[in-house]
Parts: C-alpha cells; structure tokens; sequence
C-alpha cells in the first residue's frame, strides 16, 4: 500500500515535472524559433546604432593656394536623458569642461527626449576630457568646425557657415554643394555605454569631401587694400567704403574690400548689415567717374579729337536747370581732354548734348551700367539706368553721373574696358576647384564684349593720365609709373532727394599697357572730394600691386644723393631710415 | 553457516568469460579521435581570440590615424593664422618695424666684367681648403 502511494506521488511528481519541462521546450521552441527573427531583431535595434558622418567641407583658397576658410577637426558633446539618472551630478561635472553654467546643462539634461546637444564644435581636447570621464549617458562625436584663420580677411567674399555647416551667405553659400561633399554612415553595434562591440555589426558608407575652391583673389592685395581703406575709413570719419581691384585683361578679382565688415569666426549676434558685399550689392549714383562713358562715347562717335577746344561757359542752362562746375571756373575755352581731366560739369553736359540720348544710353549698356557683371556672387545688383525715352530734361544729370546708379564693381569694369583696349571683360572671382581626388578644374576664361575701339580706348587712358598728371586726380600718383584715373564726388541718393556725398576714384596703371584697375570708394567722407580722400587710398593700394604683380616700373628715379657712399662709383648704398636695422 | 533456504536450487558457477575479438579496436579509434576533436577546438578557440586581438589592434591604429590626421589639420591652421597679414603686420608694428617711407626704383649697378684668371695653384682658388685639392 505504501510502495503503491509513494510509486503514484512519484509518477504525479514526474508528469509535473515532464510537463514543465514541456511546456519550457514548447515555449522556448516558440521565443527560439517561431519569432526568433522578431527578437534578434529587436535585441538588434537596441545595439545598432546609425552615425552619420559628416564630409569634410572644402577649404577655399586664395590665387596662390594660401588658406582663407577651412575646416578643422571639432568634437560634438551630445546626451540621452533618458539614461541620466543623476542630471545635476553631471552638469556639475561636465560644467567647468564646457565652460557652461551649470543651470543651463540641467535644463537640457532634464528634458524627456533621446537626444540634446551639450555643446557644439568644440576642442579635440575638450571632447577627450569628456571621454574620459566614461558618464553614462554622455557621448562625443566628431563635427568638424569652420575656421578662417584671416579673420576678418575678404570676409564680405568669403561669408560664413551655419550651425549645421552650410553656407549662409558669399563664396561658402554661392559653392556650398561644391564645398559641402556628401556625408557617410556608420552602422556598428554597441554596448549599454556607447562603446563598440569588437567583432559586431561594422558597415561604413565613408563621406565624399568638398571640393577645394580657389579665387582669385590676392591675399597679401586683399590686405593691402583694407588696410588702405580702413586708414581712410578712420582718417576721414567714413560710414562705409569698398575697393575693387582687377585685371583687365583677364576679369580676374585679384581684391574685393568692403566695410564694414565682421569676423566670420564669430557672427553670433552680427549686425546683417556689416555681412553685405557692397561692391556688388550696392549701387550708387557714380558721380563724375561716369564722364568716362560721355567722353568714350563722344570719341568713338569721332563727335570730338582730344584736342578740339571747346567753349564752357562759367554756367549752363538747360532743361529748366542751371549747372555749373564744382569749383565755379570762368567762362574759358579748353580741349577735349581738359575737359575730362579737370572734371567740368559744364564741358561734360555740352559733350553730352552733342552725343544726344540715345547714343548716350547705347554706350552705358556697352560699358555694362544697368546689367549684371555675371560676377555670380549672391546679392548683385544691376543699378539703374532709366530708358532715354524717360529721361526728358535729364541728360545732363545723366552725363555727370547723377540719376543713374551702378555697383562698385561695374564701375571698375567699366574702366577695365579702357584699359583692356576697349574690351569689357566678364569678372572672376573663382579661379578653379579641386575635386576630392586633387585634380585642378578652372574656371573658363570669361566673355568679352567691345565697348570701343581700341583707337578710343587708347585716347581715353590718354586722358586719364592727364587727370592724374595735372588733373584732379594727381594724388593718386606713384613713382615709376604712369597713372590714369578719374575722380568723382556725388551727391548721395536719400529718401526724398539727395544726404551726403561719396567720393570716389577709378584708376588703371601703368597707362600704355594697364594691369590692375582699382575703384575706391567712401562712404560720406569729410573732406568730401574724391580726388582728396579716394585718390590717395588708389595710391596706396596700387603701390602694392605693382609689387606683388611685379608690374616693372616704367621709369626709373635717379639714385638719391643721400645714398651714395664711399663704397665707389656704381655701387649702391642705402642710407640706413627709421625702422630699418643696421 | 549459509542462510540460504534449502529448496532454492544452488546458484551455477560463474560461467567462463572471454574477450570477444574487436573490442581494443574500437577503444583505441575513440581516444585519437576525442583528442583531435579537443584540439580542434582549442584551435578554433586561439584562432578566434588572435583575430579579437587582431581586430582591437587595427581599431586602434585606425584611431591612431585618426588622431595623426586631425592633429595634421590643426596644424594646417595653426599655420595659416600665423602667416596671416595682419598677424605679421602687428608683430611687425610690436617689434618696432614702420613700413617704408619712401619708395623709388633705381637701375641695378651694370656688372663688372672680369675674365677669369688660369691658376695652378689650388690655394688661390679655395685657400680655405690649405693643401688639400
């Protein structure tokens, strides 16, 4: 009787048993092999984790390969709240790394999402300080930052990058899908603390870069030229200004100043105002600078010879207006070319007169007033030019360069037409790019489109260097060479008619056969007269592109007396100036 | 003394027992093949744990590169901000440098023309040297 009990509660105890285990199998056979898939890939998702990599933006260059904008190595420190258990203890750490008040990580790390940004872009080192602390919850990933070591340097040109690296405005918006490659991914697995499993799931797509770019730009010319018209800016208590330098024969931008400026390196809170590029983004009434169009025009119409007198009068009366010069002149009868190069109000308007409105109009289209460079920059304008049919009794305005507007670069383009024999050359500011692989892609050489004969062209550089020999442009002189240039101080367009002046100065050099043209301009000076203030800013500028352009000077000076020694005849030596180390 | 009831029949003896032939055979088949199978997988073991090895170590030399190239880009712009003009410019104004004053170009001294002289004489020519030709 007992064996027969303890044999049944044996086989009761053993039926429980082979049933659990049963009921194991069948179940583990269920999680195992029917929604196995479903599991592994569940378990899966928890582990893999998608990165994205970002591509190496492209640096830009100047004409010589010297860096202007680049992008150096950075680290993102990002946090998952929802793994943080302690938010204050880990602000408390991390504040004094990110040299952010505590407070304001907590906020971020109290937030319920997946993801909060900690701190963007910052050191390689700071990011390997983080690392090592090893916080739960807490990662560092690579995000490269964009980096202009110039500073201020062409920063009107050049522009900037967003928060995400994406060009905002100039040459890193106008290129940005050239700059900006393609990101990567990166899938691999990793443990609960962020770190990769060896031997897991490892796949790669790796970024494609940017492409380098290269300008045309002149660094060193750059330089010159801001430091040039930064001295002027403060020297004549200027709101504003810009200078343009170029090869006429090429179209190239060798400099391209406007101010005011900013730093690129830090544009948070920057007034939008200091970041526009004013040599093509604004326009202005030119002033007498236009009187090169009247006298080309006039000249290729074969109306005048630079040497037919003509008779101005002290004032002219026309179209219900009285005009006369700037510095009122008696009634006097002088050439053609004296005409241009003492900047006659009077002289100009009876040119005009002689050449009519409609030849007038043609031959500011020929010199690219009222149309686009083809420059390609972001923002240019075109100016203004109404349609002679519009003008009525507006043609002596129209001739001295006031009722019209145009950009700073058209201006320089205009009088790169005369330098260049007569042909207007489209402008380039990019040189070329380098594609991943470093192979060089140049730009195509630009159009051209005659303006004048080059018979006229030649007779206008002619006049031009009178303008500066005995002219009002004489301050724009430089030793060694021949300057030719044209002044201009106009009246400021304002709402309900006309505030200020700007004054200006165009010039090419050397005169026979030019290779830098440079516009200056200023922004309501004091003094206001083009030929006093913009004049000696194209000197200064122009001093140092012969240099860098190597431009041999076409004539030399006698050696100075106070540099000869007792070192014997033919041997030169320098008495020792200021600054200059023995 | 036996306890053994007496109508219970006495057990035979203890039938004689012999090897039957094969047996050796089959033991000594399974020893080779149980250590072979033990040594394969301490082989495969190893394997796996040279290529874990291996593995860490193309990680790391991998971060190594990493590390070398970004280091190569902070010193690219290290460079260009130093070189940068308006650097040089204020280090220049800081050691007391002004640009120049005055600018002119003046024609270079026209060469003297020399001919050159015959020597036997290795001194004459590289008298620094003394005796050695």
């Amino acid at each position: 009787m007992t064996a027969t009990l303890a044999r049944r509660r044996a086989g009761i105890l053993l039926a429980v048993l082979l049933l659990s285990m049963l009921v194991l199998t069948l179940r583990l056979g269920y999680v195992q092999g029917v929604r196995s898939e479903e599991y592994a890939g569940l378990a899966e998702q928890q582990r893999l984790r998608q990165i994205e990599l970002p591509a190496p933006r492209g640096s830009i260059y100047d004409r010589h390969g010297r860096d202007l904008a680049m992008s150096i190595p950075a680290r993102t420190v990002y946090a998952n709240p929802r793994q943080i258990a302690d938010p204050d203890g880990t602000a408390r750490v991390l504040a004094p790394i990110l040299a952010q008040p505590p407070e304001v990580l907590v906020e971020r790390l109290r937030q319920d999402r997946g993801f909060v940004y900690l701190a963007r872009r910052v050191d390689v080192e700071v990011g390997r300080q983080i690392e090592e602390l090893e916080l739960i919850g807490v990662s560092v990933m690579d995000e490269p930052r964009r980096a202009y070591p110039g500073g201020s340097l062409a920063a009107n040109v050049l522009g900037f990058v967003g928060t995400d690296a994406e060009g905002l405005a100039g040459i890193e918006s106008a290129y940005d899908r050239l700059l900006g490659g393609r990101p990567g991914y990166r899938t691999l697995e990793q443990d609960p603390r962020g770190r990769q499993i060896p031997q897991g799931v490892f796949q790669e797509e790796p970024p494609i870069p940017g492409s380098d770019i290269m300008l045309t730009i002149d660094r060193d010319l750059q330089h010159a030229a801001e430091q040039a018209l930064d001295h002027a800016i403060a020297s004549t208590g200027a709101i504003g200004g810009t200078v343009v330098a170029a090869s006429p024969r090429t179209g190239e931008i060798l400099a391209m100043v406007s101010r005011p400026t900013f730093d690129p390196n830090n544009v948070a809170g920057i007034d939008p105002e200091t970041m526009r590029n004013r040599t093509v983004a604004d326009t202005y009434e030119p002033g007498s600078v236009s009187k090169l169009v009247v006298a080309a025009g006039a000249l290729e119409e074969q109306l005048f010879a630079p040497d037919t007198p003509i008779h101005v009068p002290a004032r002219i009366h026309v179209g219900g207006a009285d005009f006369t010069d700037a510095h009122p002149q008696p009634t006097r009868s002088i050439p053609f070319d004296q005409v241009i190069a003492q900047s006659s109000n009077v002289g100009t308007i009876q040119i005009a007169l002689e050449l009519g409105a409609d030849r007038l109009e043609r031959y500011l289209a020929r010199f690219g007033y009222g149309r686009g460079t083809g420059s390609g920059f972001p923002g240019e304008e075109a100016g203004t030019v109404p349609s002679a049919s519009q003008w009525g009794t507006s043609l002596p305005t129209m001739a001295i360069g006031q009722g019209l507007s145009a950009s700073p670069l058209q201006l320089v383009l205009a009088y790169s037409a005369v330098a260049n024999d007569g042909v207007r050359v489209e402008p380039k500011l990019v040189g070329g790019w380098i594609d991943p692989d470093g192979e060089l892609h140049r730009t195509p050489s630009p159009r051209g489109r005659r303006a004048v004969s080059e018979g006229t062209a030649r007779a206008m550089r002619q006049i031009l260097a009178k303008a500066v020999e005995e002219g009002t442009g004489t301050l724009a002189q430089i030793p060694g060479y021949t300057v030719g240039g044209k002044t201009g101080t106009a009246q400021k367009a304002a709402p309900g008619g006309y505030q200020g002046h700007m004054a200006s100065f165009v010039g090419l050099v050397p005169v026979e056969q030019p290779e830098l043209v440079i516009g200056v301009i200023l922004d309501e000076p004091t003094p206001i007269w083009g030929g006093v203030v913009a004049a000696p800013v194209f000197r200064e500028v122009a001093e140092t592109g012969v240099r860098i352009l190597r431009i041999p000077p076409e004539r030399m000076d006698p050696i100075p007396q106070a540099a000869h020694g007792d070192t014997g005849e033919g041997s030169l030596a320098v008495e020792p100036g200021p600054g200059v180390l023995r | 003394m036996s306890t053994r009831p007496r109508h219970l029949p006495r057990p035979d003896a203890r039938p004689q027992l012999k090897v039957l032939p094969g047996g050796s055979a089959q033991r000594s088949a399974f020893i080779p093949a149980a250590i072979v199978l033990v040594l394969a997988v301490f082989a495969v073991t190893a394997v796996q744990a040279y290529v874990a090895q291996e593995g860490l170590r193309v990680t790391n030399l991998e971060r190594q590169v990493r590390e070398e190239e970004e280091r190569y880009q902070l010193l690219r712009a290290q460079i260009a901000q130093r070189s940068s003009p308006e650097r040089i410019r204020r280090v220049a104004e800081e050691a007391g440098m002004i640009p120049a004053p005055q600018r002119v170009y003046v024609p270079a001294p026209a060469p003297v023309h020399q001919p050159a002289t015959r020597t036997e004489d290795p001194q004459a020519v590289k008298r620094h040297l003394a005796g050695v030709p």
